[in-house]
């Protein structure tokens, strides 16, 4: 189960430690992401930063082991290393893969997910209402997966994730197709589970206002790290040009990528 | 027998006419065979949509008349023979996907034709297997033997034997590939196995509605249940329920109207589907 005792000295501890990652997809001779390193602190909200093709969500699949790429990644719990099935990594996806004309229910989808979990606690009812609670939906609990709006399906998938009582939990692009104020509801939700629950969070996003609100650490990724820091270290006009190009502000990215979700289509 | 059926309803009443011919043996086992055969095809149907591979059942369907044809000339039972050859196409289908590097789509665009043509080949070099042909075609349920009966029980049995293990993880892997991985679930051979059970259920159906209606049973019952239901669940009911009222109906009407039966079923699903339109159209299917 988590672990809520709120011990000082696990506050540092590490709970993923990521050496020498690398992969090419099959049939492409350059790598999409190479030589990655990194470590993530117990209880932080770590983000990917960089531009589209930079291998933000290949780097996501290596370590949740979708995609099989060299690596040496090593989990902690409390100092000790455990292995992948006991730490237990939830998933939030990129887009939105479920077919949405399905008609199930959040609670049909949740129940489904538990029943084919090998590595979820129980299967019982309570476990999915405890979930739907954490992620502020529980009164559409009997509502099909398609009537839901954009904020409300992603917080579903948010806790069909809760579902592993996961110490790590992965999210893709999560703010992706919904609007500002679900966005921002999102992130409170999340930022509550890592602070109440003990969750670590590592998310790959676009977003540079999410970025600097919420971030510990930030992971500068162009097929491999070009920097790591706080969001106040890395979201300086060098490590931009470094990252996107020349020309390209921190403040002006978000009002590009802003305007390029507007006409892209996605809401 | 039946064409002069109006004619009897005329002189004996209705009751005593649907009495009459539901005594009739042949129409007997073209009842108990479709319904066995629609139940199973409702549910797998559910599972096609799912995966979105509408044309999946298609291919293995019209490939499976090559395999029907190679019986025949060897003088094996030819639904045996097109078993075999049919899930031989749908276990190689991944590895040649890979190996020509087509979408799926594509491959399967290439094989329906192409294993329909060897059908059609094998079959010239059978002067006097036109007729049968034909059947295999369209269908003729109206031909199937006790021992057909036995075996469509036998299917029967094992997939909901199969269905009741492991639906849930079928279904997992259906929706949503990508965490059915991450759940441990072992998605290949989850997929085989959904593979290798439609393609025994669409070779059962051959005899029902043929090699290139058999598809119809798949997808149309599912997706009338689809613009009626408001969960999983009901979903999973409806469909066998709508798969087998649309067997039902197309059998007696074809008795009645002396129509070929596989079409007629087919039509008759066709129309359900377009009632269900209807009816999610007019938002009569209340959202829970």
């Amino acid at each position: 189960m988590i672990n809520k005792v709120n011990n000082p000295a696990d506050k540092n501890a590490i709970v993923l430690e990521v050496k020498n990652l690398s992969y090419s997809y099959p049939g492409f001779s350059d790598p999409a992401v190479f030589d990655i390193n990194f470590r993530l602190k117990s209880k932080t909200i770590n983000m990917i930063i960089g531009p589209n093709g930079s291998g933000k969500s290949t780097l996501l699949k290596v370590i949740l082991g979708i995609l099989e790429g060299e690596k040496v990644i090593t989990f902690f719990n409390q100092g000790k290393e455990i292995s992948f099935n006991d730490a237990h990594i939830g998933y939030v996806p990129q887009k939105r893969n479920i077919d949405t004309t399905i008609p199930i229910t959040v609670n049909e989808f949740l129940t489904l997910t538990q029943k084919s979990c090998k590595r979820c606690f129980s299967d019982a009812e309570a476990e999915i209402i405890d979930v739907l609670q954490k992620v502020n939906v529980v009164e559409y609990r009997y509502r099909k997966l398609g009537d839901l709006s954009g904020g409300q399906f992603q917080r579903v998938i948010l806790a069909r994730a809760l579902l592993h009582n996961p110490k790590i939990l992965i999210l893709d692009e999560p703010e992706a197709g919904i609007d500002i104020n679900a966005e921002r509801f999102f992130y409170e939700v999340l930022q509550d589970l890592v602070g109440k629950e003990g969750v670590t969070a590592l998310i790959a996003t676009h977003e540079m206002e999410v970025v600097r609100q919420y971030a510990d650490q930030v992971l500068c990724l162009n097929k491999t790290l070009i920097c790591t820091g706080t969001a106040k270290e890395i979201l300086t006009q060098k490590t931009f040009e470094k990252l996107y190009g020349v020309h390209t502000k921190p403040y002006d990215h978000v009002h590009i990528i802003h305007q390029h979700d507007h006409k892209g289509g996605h809401h | 027998m039946y064409t002069s059926f109006i004619n009897m309803i005329i002189k004996e009443g209705i009751i005593n006419s649907f009495i009459d011919l539901f005594s009739l043996a042949f129409i007997q086992r073209a009842l108990i065979a479709g319904v066995i055969i629609a139940i199973l095809a409702g549910i797998v149907g559910v599972m096609t949509l799912i995966r979105k591979v509408a044309f999946y059942g298609d291919a293995i369907a019209h490939s499976s008349l090559a395999g029907v044809a190679i019986g025949l000339f060897f003088g094996i039972y030819p639904l045996f023979t097109a078993l075999i050859y049919s899930i031989i196409v749908a276990l190689f289908l991944p590895a040649m996907r890979k190996t020509f590097s087509l979408s799926f789509d594509n491959i399967l665009g290439i094989l329906l034709p192409l294993s329909m043509g060897l059908g059609v080949l094998i079959f010239s070099f059978l002067p006097g297997y036109q007729p049968e042909m034909m059947s295999f075609l369209f269908g003729n349920i109206l031909t199937i033997q006790l021992q057909e009966i036995y075996l469509i029980i036998g299917i029967f049995i094992v997939t909901i034997i199969i269905l009741s293990k492991l639906i849930n993880p079928i279904l997992m892997t259906s929706l949503d590939e990508e965490y059915a991985t991450l759940l441990g679930l072992n998605v290949k051979w989850l997929q085989r196995l959904y593979e290798v059970l439609l393609t025994i259920i669409i070779v059962a159906g051959v005899k029902l509605l043929g090699v290139i209606l058999i598809n119809a049973l798949l997808i149309i019952p599912a997706s009338s249940a689809k613009n009626l239901s408001n969960s999983m669940k009901m979903w999973l009911i409806l469909s066998p329920i709508i798969s087998v009222i649309s067997v039902f109906g197309g059998i007696v009407s074809s008795v009645l109207l002396n129509t070929p039966p596989g079409a007629t079923i087919a039509v008759f699903a066709g129309l359900i589907f377009l009632i269900s339109q209807v009816i999610s159209k007019l938002n009569l299917v209340k959202n829970s």
